[in-house]
């Protein structure tokens, strides 16, 4: 509306990559986590833990996150705060927040748990092998289902905690262009976000592509 | 089994209590607030004035929780109520047999799914009037956005019975159509999973509405979910975490605004709980 | 005279006790002694004082009634228990190999012991003891074709195939009877016997000293029966492999056991 190229808000102004770094780093441990927990090494005692935090919507956690930070700086606006511990912060608040961790690990092993209950994988037991290597391909197009879906909801994550914890991004400009009636930053954040969504379908996928065999597989005459 | 249908039923119970609580606050809730009494300001709880204190503005903490109440609740039971309409839908649906139900529901999922919620609501929220600002449109939107994991988990039970199979066997001994759907479908076997997603709305509902409008208040903005001369929960979250910043009393106002979200929370728990399968 | 024949007739002068007999003294070098072994839960006792004894070249029948503890044994017999508190008494020992007591550790001593047995002995497994199920189509993994899961099997060979895998899983598919397009096939295209010639051939693979079949008449037509338990005896004859075959049917007992092991009663005494 103040006439500035949008382009070169996203591009130059680093909106685009501060959101991108959002995510990425709030992904790694939410994989990580789904890795340990198909492997066993997260206990399900733990899960109250992960729970509680992924019952916490992102707007408080994001409140916990800057009131640390505050009383610890002692800035009451964030100009003190060095960007990368708000990003750090806003990408352990999307990782945590809205069942993000909490699910990807319940979740990944509640699938591995149903998977390795199947006949093929106790019989794959007796013949030397281990469950992990026998479940993982088989249950691996739904658990990249599950992630994609978990992004997305992370994506939505995104606006809350960079307007909360003053973040320079796609998501705080959506909020901007809505509060200003801007239907033109509106419609270029929300053609980002479409973009994002499109992108992660297409690597879901080349995924399944790549993974799933009974895609890429041509029927066999075995008589 | 027993001690389990008490366990069931206390949950439940516990729930319905939490809700009941929030339908009676936004009932009771004031048109506008109490004028400022700088006499009263940062008043503590049980301290002789209001129960559960006052903010800054000696305004009681009380008037601003009913008007949160009143903000939310309303709109986050139709938002279940919308999810739980679509579930019954889509389990009936697959009980039918509707051969093109479950590649309209694939359909609907698929672009529903296709962008992060909260850009949706957005967008909705950027197309309303100002004077129609309120939580039901933002609310059905985000059901609407939800209601394709609701569907999908209600025909997979509604699958796992039978299907049609389950229909005609039940059929076979006598049991009208409206009895079969109706009671054996619906509230015996489709009730856990509606009961679960409806409860879950309604705390995503809640939460959305505690998001949308603290952003509002951090940035001196009108709120997108209610009118300028009502106020939600938010502004318990973000007087109390300003004034705390800042080093006034008003701890009580935080934990007031943090209590509640919590009993959202806990109330959407307790219907999860009283309504798993055995 | 085929030795099918010849086996049948030799049981036919044999009692079972003879049988049972021959399973606890026959000559030849025994591969596998499990001893005085008795498994239960907290609740009752699954296996009591059950011993077998697999020599090499021979076929040793497991028999028993339907829940008497059959699978349970051919588990334990491979390192694998299962069952809370479990293993109360008995000892295993592949005695070609070493003297090594595998249950020293394990008796008395709960799940987490027997975890630890599942480690220790996960080497042995699909290698010097293989197991060949029952209802082969739901024993295989649906989502790996039958020749990649015989290149697993053949990699867990002693020394690797001189000729090189293809040739390897070729050829290895020619003794089981399938044809070679077949290992380009999910296990969810096979019939139940080729899904079980598949499974036979994924147990013979590795060239084990021991292969426990399990039931593999079961789901089959008749003539499949004979033609699944007679093609596991040749295979088994040719690599001079103890066979172990658990089943519940007579005849096959009379047609190709060696020697025989009873679990439970003896579910043909009354018709005797």
């Amino acid at each position: 509306m103040q006439g500035q190229k949008i382009v070169s808000m996203l591009v130059d102004d680093g909106y685009l990559v501060n959101t991108v770094l959002l995510v990425v780093m709030a992904f790694i441990p939410v994989v990580f986590g789904m890795f340990a927990s198909a492997k066993g090494w997260i206990s399900s005692k733990l899960d109250v833990v992960w729970n509680g935090a992924g019952l916490t919507p992102s707007v408080i956690l994001a409140l916990f996150a800057t009131a640390y930070v505050t009383i610890t700086y002692g800035a009451s606006s964030h100009d003190g705060w060095p960007a990368w511990l708000r990003l750090i912060l806003g990408a352990g608040v999307l990782g945590l927040a809205d069942g993000m961790f909490s699910g990807a690990v319940i979740g990944t092993r509640s699938v591995f748990a149903e998977e390795t209950k199947q006949r093929y994988v106790q019989m794959a037991i007796l013949r030397g092998e281990r469950e992990f290597t026998n479940a993982l391909p088989n249950v691996l197009p739904a658990l990249i289902g599950q992630l994609r879906a978990r992004i997305l909801l992370m994506l939505s994550g995104v606006v809350i905690v960079e307007v909360v914890l003053d973040v320079v991004g796609i998501g705080s400009l959506l909020w901007s262009g809505t509060l200003k009636q801007d239907f033109g930053v509106v419609l270029a954040a929300t053609f980002m976000f479409a973009v994002f969504s499109s992108v992660l379908l297409v690597l879901q996928a080349l995924a399944e592509i790549a993974l799933n065999i009974f895609i890429r597989y041509a029927p066999v005459e075995a008589s | 089994m027993r001690r389990a249908a008490w366990k069931s039923a206390a949950w439940t119970a516990a729930g319905a209590s939490i809700l009941g609580a929030l339908v009676l606050a936004s009932l009771a809730a004031p048109e506008f607030l109490s004028r400022p009494n700088l006499a009263e300001s940062a008043l503590l709880p049980f301290t002789g004035g209001p129960i559960l204190g006052t903010d800054i503005r000696g305004i009681p903490i009380t008037e601003y929780a009913l008007q949160g109440a009143g903000v939310v609740t309303m709109p986050a039971l139709v938002s279940a109520l919308v999810v739980a309409f679509l579930a019954i839908v889509a389990g009936l649906a697959r009980c039918a047999a509707i051969s093109w139900a479950d590649t309209a529901i694939q359909l609907f999922s698929e672009l529903v799914g296709a962008l992060p919620r909260l850009v949706v609501v957005l967008v909705v929220a950027l197309a309303m009037p100002a004077e129609w600002r309120s939580l039901f449109p933002i609310g059905v939107t985000w059901a609407l956005l939800a209601a394709p994991g609701a569907m999908d988990e209600a025909a997979s039970t509604a699958g796992r019975l039978g299907g049609a199979k389950f229909v005609e066997a039940l059929r076979a001994h006598g049991f009208t159509a409206t009895r079969i759907y109706l009671y054996h479908i619906v509230w015996l076997n489709l009730r856990g999973v509606i009961v679960r997603q409806s409860a879950d709305i309604m705390m995503q509902v809640v939460f959305l509405e505690i998001a949308l409008s603290y952003l509002a208040e951090s940035q001196q903005q009108p709120s997108l979910t209610h009118q300028d001369s009502t106020f939600s929960w938010a502004r318990l979250l973000y007087d109390g975490y300003t004034a705390i910043v800042g080093g006034l009393p008003l701890f009580h106002e935080l934990f007031v605004g943090i209590t509640l979200v919590a009993a959202t929370a806990f109330m959407a728990q307790a219907f999860r709980r009283g309504a798993q399968a055995r | 005279m085929s030795e099918i024949e010849r086996n049948r007739l030799r049981n036919a002068e044999r009692s079972v006790a003879d049988l049972l007999e021959a399973n606890r003294s026959a000559p030849g070098t025994v591969l596998l002694e499990m001893l005085n072994v008795s498994i239960g839960t907290t609740q009752r006792s699954l296996v009591s004082d059950f011993s077998i004894r697999v020599r090499e070249g021979r076929v040793t029948a497991l028999v028993g009634a339907s829940g008497s503890g059959k699978s349970l044994s051919a588990r334990a017999m491979m390192g694998v228990l299962d069952v809370d508190p479990g293993l109360s008494a008995g000892s295993l020992r592949y005695p070609a190999r070493s003297s090594r007591d595998w249950f020293e550790d394990v008796r008395g001593r709960g799940m987490g012991a027997q975890h630890t047995l599942l480690r220790a002995s996960e080497s042995l497994r699909g290698g010097y003891v293989t197991y060949s199920p029952q209802s082969a189509s739901s024993a295989l993994n649906p989502g790996r074709t039958v020749g990649r899961q015989l290149e697993m099997a053949i990699r867990r060979r002693e020394t690797p195939p001189a000729e090189g895998m293809a040739a390897a899983v070729a050829q290895v598919l020619d003794e089981v009877g399938l044809p070679h397009r077949a290992s380009r096939a999910l296990v969810g295209e096979l019939s139940g016997g080729q899904a079980q010639r598949a499974a036979l051939a994924i147990a013979i693979a590795p060239n084990p000293a021991i292969m426990i079949a399990d039931e593999p008449e079961t789901g089959l037509d008749p003539v499949l029966r004979r033609v699944v338990t007679e093609l596991m005896i040749n295979v088994a004859r040719r690599h001079n492999v103890g066979l172990v075959l658990i089943t519940h049917n007579k005849d096959t007992v009379d047609r190709i056991a060696d020697d025989m092991v009873l679990i439970g009663e003896d579910p043909w005494a009354r018709y005797r």
